[in-house]
């Protein structure tokens, strides 16, 4: 007879989790615009919670993973495939942005566009990818630099080094954003969880 | 400093107890999607609903823990008063204390390119030697080495020229991992005369993939003198971009060939024959410019702008005769709107803007972008592509200078 309430207690604490668990679940949305922020679960078992971001294009993400080359281009559904999908979040000033002038091209003597903040965020990603680089677990950048010219001696286009979030915030600070959008301990999901505006 | 140490070995201990070796590591092997799960949720018919998923655990326990190590070494690093020795000793001490940890140790090694000029250039050079690290270890080791070289300041000419030698060294090494990073690090470090032949060595021993052959063997293109040599080189990396078989190697290698295409300095030092066989490939490989009336892609749109640009400078002899030609292509009644916005995304679009107007072409384009428009829905990135591009047209040409894209 004692049994009896152990599993009653059993089913009903089950009960509760489930609907716990299905109200903290939500539609979590795809991103809608260019430069949208994408947040995942760092796919290693007991470290979701550190995340993993990346870059809208419009079409496709871009973003830094631990490999060579570091810089790839994923479609959405491949970035949503690889763990716990947070959705994605917006900067909501971009508008208010100045224009930005950046280089087409990596070698010297360039040639420049003028973009959008908002696209400028995309462009200096793409950019990022064509020159190359590695990537870091830590939180040292490495800016990559279209070619480089040191009086008359010219090297690169020199390699940055990034990890996934500090790409991301290299995009956005070459937008014009400001140093203010970033904390100085930011990792993945901190920088994920700056913009309150989601998708 | 000694609070430094102690937060440092304290998140150390933390760090280590939870098994933090594989932290911040997302595979690559993932990135291909080869898991069995990864591959089903591809072919599920579902898979353009909106996924359901949960909020992140902004503060769960492994997060604070990297936003304390974080904040230990970016203090360190942003420390106006404290001298390059005593960084470098912050940085060292912790690779030291965790070498067992690869991600760890990689992640006190690569700050130390924080510190310029990097002190004790022996002692990472002699670490180079250790037979005892690993593999994972010794490519960050080179990669500060390298950059340390890169950035010149401070450095001596001896310790450049021993950071050059030992890289190159490595390029023999016997574990591959580290061979094909030297090999990727030393394309950098100012276009030597045996690279063409270096990294077709590599490509054949494959320590380094076709991707990173292709990119590095374009960016050495121009500087191959002999055009027997050049042609050579450029042939094997279009058959090396056709037989890997993969969207990637042939993408990597038409927007190498653009930069050189785009460079006058570059493109001068192409021989004809070279030319012609780059001309034949911008032809046959087109870029689409993805939109479907909702998503208009920005990356797309800058690569079909590219290759248009390109491919109208291989073919034509004056840079008149490019800007004629670029503009016979977009006020051609056949040509698709969505090319005519991303020609306006490219640097030549005021001069296009501009001729079309002298040839009284212009509002043709504009009515053509405004009635794709009308399809459009306001708020999408393709209306606003559109709506960009329109106002580029009513403007552009003139001094104010205006956003190209939205």
């Amino acid at each position: 007879m004692r049994a009896q309430p152990t599993w009653c207690g059993f089913i009903a604490l089950l009960l509760l989790v489930s609907v716990t668990n299905s109200s903290a679940a939500k539609f979590v949305k795809n991103p809608q615009d260019q430069s949208d922020i994408l947040g995942r679960d760092l796919n290693v078992p007991g470290l979701g919670g550190i995340g993993h971001v990346g870059l809208w294009t419009g079409d496709r993400v871009i973003e830094a993973l631990d490999q060579t080359p570091a810089i790839v281009q994923n479609t959405l559904q491949n970035f949503k495939s690889r763990s716990n999908y947070w959705g994605a979040v917006y900067y909501p000033n971009w508008n208010r942005l100045p224009a930005v002038t950046l280089p087409s091209q990596i070698w010297i003597p360039y040639t420049y566009v003028v973009y959008s903040a908002k696209a400028a965020a995309v462009r200096r990603a793409v950019l990022i990818q064509q020159i190359g680089a590695s990537y870091t677990v830590s939180p040292y950048i490495k800016e990559a630099f279209v070619q480089e010219c040191h009086g008359l001696s010219c090297t690169g286009p020199t390699a940055g080094k990034y990890r996934c979030d500090t790409f991301v915030k290299d995009a956005y600070l070459k937008a014009g954003t400001g140093e203010l959008s970033f904390g100085a301990t930011d990792t993945p999901a901190t920088l994920w969880n700056t913009y309150p505006e989601r998708r | 400093m000694k609070s430094g140490a102690a937060l440092l070995a304290l998140v150390s201990v933390i760090v280590v107890g939870l098994g933090l070796k594989y932290f911040m590591t997302d595979r690559s092997d993932e990135r291909e999607g080869l898991t069995a799960h990864a591959a089903r949720q591809r072919e599920d018919p579902t898979r353009n609903v909106p996924s359901v998923g949960s909020e992140n655990p902004v503060q769960s326990g492994e997060l604070s823990i990297l936003q304390a190590l974080d904040a230990s070494v970016l203090a360190v690093m942003n420390d106006k008063t404290m001298t390059s020795e005593t960084k470098f000793a912050f940085f060292w001490n912790g690779y030291q204390k965790n070498k067992s940890f690869v991600a760890l140790s990689t992640y006190y090694i690569d700050c130390l390119s924080s510190i310029v000029p990097l002190p004790h250039v022996d002692l990472l050079l002699s670490e180079l030697d250790n037979t005892m690290i690993a593999a994972q270890i010794k490519k960050h080791l080179m990669q500060v080495l390298q950059s340390a070289y890169i950035v010149e300041n401070g450095l001596s000419e001896d310790s450049r020229q021993r950071i050059l030698g030992v890289v190159k060294s490595n390029i023999h090494n016997v574990d591959p991992e580290v061979a094909g990073e030297a090999v990727l690090l030393y394309a950098r470090m100012g276009a030597p005369d045996d690279l063409a032949a270096i990294l077709g060595d590599a490509m054949q021993r494959k320590i380094i993939s076709p991707l990173d052959y292709i990119r590095e063997g374009a960016f050495q293109l121009p500087n191959v003198s002999d055009p027997k040599q050049q042609n050579a080189l450029l042939e094997t990396l279009i058959n090396a971009a056709k037989k890997s078989g993969s969207d990637e190697s042939e993408h990597m290698l038409m927007t190498s060939l653009e930069l050189i295409v785009q460079s006058p300095s570059r493109l001068a030092r192409i021989d004809s024959a070279s030319k012609d066989l780059i001309t034949q490939y911008l032809a046959t490989h087109e870029p689409v410019v993805q939109s479907d009336g909702f998503n208009y892609d920005l990356v797309s749109a800058i690569e079909y702008g590219n290759w248009l640009t390109s491919y109208a400078i291989v073919k034509n002899k004056s840079a008149v005769d490019v800007l004629d030609w670029i503009t016979r292509q977009v006020t051609d009644v056949a040509t698709d709107p969505d090319k005519i916005v991303a020609v306006l995304t490219s640097p030549v679009a005021r001069d296009v803007v501009r001729l079309a107007r002298e040839a009284g072409q212009l509002d043709g384009i504009k009515h053509k972008l405004e009635s794709e428009m009308a399809g459009q829905r306001p708020g999408t990135s393709a209306y606003s592509a559109f709506e960009a591009a329109l106002e580029l047209l009513q403007t552009g040409g003139g001094s104010d200078i205006q956003p190209l894209y939205p």
